[in-house]
């Protein structure tokens, strides 16, 4: 399938992906793993398909998870390259993309790949040493939410993640999926049949999206906003801590060039204090300095695909 | 994913999305109608002739609205039986290709099929 077809399957898969698979449309999008950006065919997970898919098989290996409406290609840098191949390039490690429905809330998300990795580790060809995620935008949250399902399950592949990269974020949420609910909640109110009706369209998005207002990372996050009617603003306090025994590091980005228009807006779409989940004030003492990143003049998609920010990946990654 | 199973999710959002919409639209339809018919009601000397076109007027609309929706049910089936006739001559052509090619079975990637199981919540 082309690429731009696969790309507009995957907006409409972070628009409605929820509804898609309640209704079993077969636009809906499912996980799955492959080796190369653009693959077709995912990754089968069993011993004999994946030594023949990857003959140069790491211990060493990095997994990429896309954010809202994006693919794997996502990643992938106007020469052609990306994060994972030249990761194998300069570390030999083995990367690997996963390809998901953004749709879908992140705690389905995150325990789809818990499921994966279980699978996936155990069919490697060899033995894993050392796992790297490293996820952009609502990724990391679903790599997040993957790890809190399988730490409660004790997967096998959690104690093989070492390092835990974030790449723009939203650990505290977004503000403007916080808007939009709002707004949409606001013209549901008004008695007027055509405001109603906006209030309503604008409800249709997907429980993925929603789920990024507040970063829900787990069912019962969402369920308890919902139960409480949540229409605030402010960024949430976040009930699911990073896990201690992964090295955590955080990239940011930020478009304006005055300091509090950096701090509200970010990268356009997450504030630098949703990206580095408020860790940055070194008064918390969570993250040392050097696990955070934050680059000026860096849109949120740019994130994706940036020397700079490989390079950063790449030292972190030794 | 294949082709004609895009081609038939295609076709079942078209058809939701005018099925949906045209629900939506009457909705709005019934409720702008329904001020002016709720102030002429309270208008005595005119209130039964109004009542009578009222009640004519949400037949016709609701007549209307059925009508968009059978209509859209039907080119749906109709597009379902020639992805079904276009699937079918597919296969014949090539008989030696499996009828749903997939590219890894249920069992060796857990997350075939993942897709068509709703979400464990909303």
């Amino acid at each position: 399938m082309g690429r731009k077809l696969e790309a507009s399957l995957a907006i409409l898969n972070g628009a409605i992906g929820d509804y898609l698979v309640r209704t079993g449309n077969g636009l809906a999008t499912t996980m799955a793993l492959v080796a190369r950006s653009g693959d077709d065919v995912p990754l089968a997970f069993e011993r004999a398909a994946l030594t023949r898919a990857l003959p140069e098989a790491s211990p060493h290996v990095a997994i990429f998870v896309h954010g809202l409406m994006s693919t794997e290609t996502i990643w992938t840098m106007s020469d052609g390259t990306d994060y994972g191949t030249l990761l194998a390039r300069d570390l030999g490690v083995t990367p690997l993309y996963v390809r998901y429905n953004s749709g879908l809330a992140i705690a389905d998300n995150g325990a789809n790949l818990s499921r994966a990795l279980d699978a996936f580790v155990a069919a490697y060809p060899v033995p894993i040493e050392s796992l790297v995620t490293v996820g952009h935008s609502m990724g990391g949250l679903v790599i997040r939410s993957a790890c809190h399902v399988a730490r409660l399950e004790r997967r096998a592949w959690l104690p093989l993640v070492k390092k835990a990269i974030y790449v723009g974020t939203p650990h505290l949420g977004a503000p403007l999926e916080r808007v939009g609910r709002t707004v949409s909640r606001l013209l549901r109110t008004i008695d007027d049949p055509y405001a109603r009706l906006v209030g309503e369209i604008a409800d249709l998005r997907s429980d993925g999206l929603k789920d990024l207002g507040d970063a829900d990372l787990r069912h019962e996050d969402r369920a308890a906003n919902a139960a409480r009617g949540s229409d605030r603003l402010r960024d949430p306090n976040h009930p699911v801590p990073l896990l201690p025994e992964i090295q955590h590091y955080l990239v940011a980005g930020t478009l304006a060039r005055s300091a509090w228009l950096a701090t509200l807006f970010g990268d356009s779409l997450v504030p630098v204090r949703s990206a580095t989940a408020g860790l940055v004030d070194p008064a918390s003492g969570a993250l040392p300095p050097s696990h955070v990143k934050v680059l000026d003049g860096m849109s949120h998609i740019m994130l994706a695909r940036d020397a700079e920010v490989y390079a950063a990946i790449r030292n972190w990654c030794r | 994913m294949t082709t004609a199973n895009r081609l038939r999710g295609l076709r079942a959002l078209i058809e939701d999305a005018v099925d949906q919409g045209a629900s939506a639209v009457e909705r709005v339809h019934r409720a702008t109608a329904s001020r002016p018919f709720d102030v002429l009601d309270h208008v005595a000397p005119i209130a039964p002739a109004a009542r009578g076109v009222r009640l004519v007027h949400d037949v016709t609309v609701a007549g209307v609205y059925e009508a968009i929706r059978q209509i859209n049910h039907l080119v749906g089936a109709t597009l379902e039986m020639a992805i079904e006739v276009v699937e079918r001559a597919s296969e014949d052509d090539d008989p030696g290709a499996p009828a749903r090619p997939e590219p890894a079975s249920d069992e060796a990637n857990p997350m075939v099929g993942e897709a068509a199981q709703p979400p464990t919540a909303s």
